[in-house]
């Protein structure tokens, strides 16, 4: 491509700094001999320009989930679902450098635009750096839709191609800026007019480059990696522990997914290039009525210190870097997410939608992240209203979400069964808008925060340890030495089960300030169960997880049909997403092509 | 070399543009930076317990006033006090000498618990600073419902109205007949469900659950 671009210049300046001349040498016909072909480069670089564009903007927004300066750039970057746009300019560039390539090794003389003629050696060294950050790019582009590589490279293609494509954007500045000084505005006009010399045959050609490249759209769709659901008998019993002991995990096939970019997930000095990266990896078995899936993500450190509360001497303060924003990536415990959809589309399900305010109408969020939502049919209702039937049920296509919180639902033996529908309508009352994202219904049971209201600076305890209870008062001490190790950077090496992170509602009496005698430098957990488990949809998902030498090993289970309509039946073909959190409220690891579930 | 190249005085007033462009954008990029979101107007107002008024995102509140009605309403807690949102009631009025006292649920009281005291505790309480408390009727509790709620949550905008039930909460339109396996009690008084939204008349003597209102405002 850029052996092209060398001959643009030529053209319009290198032979000549005389606008005078480089106008004549505009207006001159290319020579007749050559005139067949010439309509190829200039075909190819209008191509290329309108790819760097797309993939340059959309990449930095997806960039700005990991590289939070990049948020400087907001006001000029696309909002929504870019990664789709990402993947299909992704495909047009793989089509264009293909060509490029192609014409390069057979014949060169269909990228002859003119005479050739030798461009000023800075601008033909710039533009041979950029001719290879394109090519690299895109390279690492493609080796990013792979699995199959560990983590430490997984990483590093990540990072490359981030410097790839920051290169080229960069070069496209250089490029544009040194063009535009030289040729003003009539290079611009150039380079569009010339790619139509021979509409009919440009325009055939586009359509044919379109065409192609949704064709290595779709093709990303259909190599999605398979998980096999292996097939138990009904009788076989199986204990959701973490620990998928029973001999019938030994029958089932395993699937492995480099996840990146994650909050925190720190590997130490020597594999700090690994940083924000996962390896999941899944099996999956079923009995004919529930499902089972055993799930195991690196993570150096065992996160349970859920938002403590420190005694201060104003008073009690929730222990947060972020929280604030909901964006807490400090104290706060491990997660993990799996996604199920139906439809199997790219991103996230198709509920990724990137930047500050994705939806015009709506509120914007606190982190400049984005939102989770499934995109609304219009064709029917009004958007905030169409997911919900007059009953409040769901009625709209759902990502169905099982949310596992180390915390607030390990020892409920559970994860949180939530969802993403169409966005909700704005709420008043409410200071988080979470756009798609909802819980599944319950009928009762909960675990809710230690405060009455949540201040960034004081808070009022709901509730304190009972001074009497010789449990509650072990149990809080068992805390502040657990808090101070975790201060201190010292991983704990005890049994989770007897760790105190978090507390039962009746092991606590309501906050009385006359009772509070706690000293200065207390610290309470936040989490109080109110009971056991939660009763009703919410409680759909069994699951459990153990943390063991660097290792979340995660048992989940649920009926292959619930009946819910904020739920996905588990059933051949159904997409699979995982995510990994880290220490962190909102920052999870990602991959970029679902599992597919294939059932026997 | 820089010189030569800028040397043309096309390329100068160029370099001025594009310079002039690159400006703006960074200037642009400061000055349009996303804004943290903003309250959205709303019907509902918060106020404390001791009667003052609070903006949309504070807290903790005691009371909402309706706007829209013109009446204020007691908001539900977890503190286990006597808003706790999980005690529930006989119905009972000393004034109409009628209900059954003493048929529900609560720990403020010494017996078991019923509409009239928590009335009474209101109003000596100065919830939000005023007496008057009392039962809502029917039409004054169906003000609250909201349809357009989240899958599986109570009708009623919880984010005003935290700690609500999906289940029956008494008013105050008593000798309702009672029909079905409820008959053998002859009468009762209305009851509706933030869970589906709909009304029935229960007997006097079943544990529901209450959220009083006051007609008057706090100053």
């Amino acid at each position: 491509m850029d052996r092209v671009v060398n001959e643009l210049p030529s053209r319009v300046s290198s032979s000549s700094t005389s606008s005078v001349e480089t106008q004549a040498q505009l207006e001159q016909p290319a020579s007749s001999g050559r005139a067949g072909r010439l309509w190829l480069w200039p075909l190819l670089h209008l191509l290329l320009m309108i790819v760097v564009v797309v993939s340059g903007l959309t990449g930095l927004r997806i960039a700005m989930l990991e590289y939070e300066w990049l948020l400087l750039l907001s006001p000029f970057l696309p909002q929504g679902n870019v990664v789709v746009w990402h993947f299909l300019s992704g495909g047009l560039l793989t089509l264009v450098v293909s060509v490029y390539l192609g014409c390069l090794c057979f014949s060169r003389q269909w990228l002859k635009a003119a005479p050739s003629s030798s461009p000023p050696t800075t601008r033909r060294v710039i533009q041979r750096v950029g001719r290879w950050c394109v090519l690299l790019s895109m390279l690492s582009g493609v080796a990013l839709l792979g699995n199959a590589s560990g983590a430490f490279v997984a990483h590093w293609v990540h990072t490359l191609h981030f410097i790839f494509a920051g290169a080229v954007l960069f070069y496209a500045m250089v490029h544009v800026s040194d063009y535009t000084l030289t040729g003003g505005r009539r290079i611009w006009l150039w380079t569009v007019t010339s790619a139509f010399k021979r509409p009919v045959i440009g325009g055939l050609v586009l359509f044919c480059f379109a065409g192609v490249s949704l064709l290595v759209f779709r093709g990303v769709y259909w190599s999605y990696p398979e998980l096999r659901v292996h097939r138990i008998p009904l009788e076989s019993p199986v204990r959701v522990d973490g620990m998928a002991n029973e001999p019938e995990w030994a029958e089932a096939s395993s699937v492995s997914l480099i996840t990146f970019g994650g909050e925190n997930f720190s590997w130490g000095a020597q594999s700090v290039l690994a940083n924000g990266t996962t390896r999941v990896t899944t099996k999956a078995m079923h009995n004919g009525e529930e499902a089972f899936f055993f799930i195991q993500w690196q993570d150096p450190t065992q996160s349970l210190l859920h938002l403590p509360l420190l005694k201060t001497e104003k008073g009690w303060e929730v222990q947060q870097r972020g929280f604030h924003r909901f964006h807490e990536q400090h104290y706060y415990e491990d997660k993990f997410a799996v996604l199920l959809d139906e439809r199997c589309k790219l991103a996230a399900g198709g509920t990724a939608h990137l930047g500050p305010q994705p939806l015009k109408d709506k509120p914007s969020n606190w982190h400049g992240r984005g939102y989770h939502y499934v995109q609304p049919d219009v064709q029917s209702g009004k958007q905030s209203d169409m997911h919900l039937g007059s009953e409040g049920e769901n009625k709209g296509p759902i990502v169905d979400m099982w949310h596992w919180k180390a915390v607030r639902t390990n020892h409920m033996m559970l994860a949180d069964d939530n969802y993403f529908g169409p966005p909700d309508q704005a709420r008043p009352g409410a200071r988080r808008y979470t756009a798609g994202y909802g819980t599944d219904g319950k009928d009762s049971g909960a675990y809710v925060m230690n405060w009455q209201w949540y201040r960034p600076d004081i808070i009022v305890p709901k509730r304190l340890p009972v001074r009497e209870d010789a449990l509650s008062q072990q149990q809080l001490a068992e805390f502040q030495y657990r808090y101070q190790q975790r201060i201190q950077g010292l991983q704990p090496a005890v049994s989770q089960e007897s760790e105190p992170w978090m507390v039962n509602w009746f092991s606590y009496v309501p906050y009385d300030q006359d009772d509070d005698h706690y000293p200065i430098g207390t610290v309470l957990p936040s989490v109080l169960y109110r009971s056991n488990q939660f009763e009703g949809d919410r409680a759909d998902v069994r699951a459990h997880g153990i943390w063991k030498d660097g290792v979340w090993s995660l048992e989940l289970s649920r009926r292959l049909e619930t009946g819910s309509s904020t739920d996905i039946a588990l059933q051949d073909g159904v997409c699979m997403w995982v995510a990994a959190f880290d220490q962190s409220q909102i920052g999870h690891t990602r991959h970029a092509t679902p599992l597919r579930l294939r059932f026997p | 070399m820089f010189r030569a190249y800028f040397n043309a005085p096309r390329r100068r007033r160029r370099a001025v543009v594009l310079m002039s462009l690159i400006c703006t954008i960074v200037v642009g990029a400061i000055l349009l930076q996303p804004s943290n979101p903003l309250p959205l107007e709303s019907r509902y107002q918060k106020w404390s317990l001791e009667g003052e008024p609070l903006a949309n995102w504070s807290g903790p509140w005691a009371c909402v006033e309706d706007q829209t009605t013109g009446l204020l309403w007691e908001v539900k807690t977890d503190a286990e006090n006597i808003r706790h949102g999980d005690w529930t009631y006989s119905w009972y009025s000393n004034t109409a000498s009628r209900g059954i006292p003493n048929q529900g649920d609560c720990y403020f009281e010494r017996d078991r618990c019923d509409t009239e005291d928590l009335i009474r505790r209101a109003n000596k309480e100065r919830w939000c600073g005023l007496d008057g408390w009392r039962l809502p009727s029917s039409k004054e509790l169906m003000s609250l419902l909201n349809f357009s709620v989240k899958p599986g949550r109570p009708k009623i905008t919880v984010e005003f109205f935290p700690h609500t039930q999906k289940a029956n909460y008494w008013t105050a339109d008593f000798n309702a007949r009672l029909t079905g396996v409820y008959a053998q009690f002859t009468v009762g008084a209305m009851a509706l469900s933030f869970g589906d939204g709909r009304q029935s008349a229960l007997p006097y003597q079943s544990a529901e659950f209450v959220r009083l209102v006051n007609s008057n405002q706090p100053k």
